[in-house]
């Protein structure tokens, strides 16, 4: 097969593969809901699939913590910062979850030591991105 | 976006297929262009002014009151 060297066909092809993404996306949350009816939140925080979810949405926030319109009024916090702060954040609850027998963090929905770490460092970079661009 | 690019073409007898393997794209999407359907990177445009041997204002060029003109419809 010869590579593709037309500009349009691979503008196509990175169409093509938005659209491949969301399908496999909506596929796993249905394997994941299919599972949560199975076998409860037991089933669902052992699944590797949702642990590919939530790296997936860190790795998709942290991609577009670069891609920013310029909206800003003040000076906006720094990539690193925020970086940091989210670090600090995940490590902070995988430090809770590990001492307390994930006790606290079960109560959040059976969060598993990494994916629970990765979930909320997710959150808190989402959060300060969302707020900075709401100002 | 509109362009001279089929009227060059045919003064210079090439048909679409020559062009488009000269330019080193397919011959749909040279179509496109020709149609104004699809919009050529700054790259594309210049091998397709390489290949048809003329300046990019010969070929892409649109007058600042016909493209305003044509935005506001």
């Amino acid at each position: 097969m010869k590579k593709i060297k037309d500009e349009r066909l691979i503008v196509q092809n990175l169409k093509n593969i938005r659209l491949l993404f969301a399908f496999q996306t909506t596929g796993i949350v249905l394997i994941l809901i299919y599972e949560r009816l199975q076998n409860g939140f037991e089933g669902l925080s052992d699944s590797p699939l949702r642990l590919l979810l939530v790296l997936t949405g860190t790795l998709g926030a942290f991609l577009s913590m670069p891609i920013s319109a310029e909206v800003y009024d003040s000076q906006p916090m720094k990539y690193r910062t925020i970086m940091l702060i989210s670090l600090v954040a995940g490590i902070l609850t995988g430090g809770i979850n590990y001492w307390t027998g994930q006790t606290l963090a079960q109560a959040f929905g059976a969060f598993s030591l990494s994916s629970g770490s990765f979930f909320v460092s997710l959150w808190i970079a989402k959060i300060i991105i969302a707020k900075q661009r709401m100002k | 976006m509109n362009n001279k690019v089929k009227l060059i073409r045919t003064e210079s007898g090439m048909n679409q297929q020559e062009l488009a393997k000269r330019a080193g794209v397919t011959r749909q999407t040279i179509s496109l262009i020709e149609k104004g359907e699809y919009n050529p990177s700054l790259r594309l445009c210049l091998l397709i002014c390489y290949a048809l041997n003329k300046k990019l204002d010969e070929l892409f060029w649109i007058r600042e009151e016909d493209y305003y003109e044509k935005n506001q419809r």
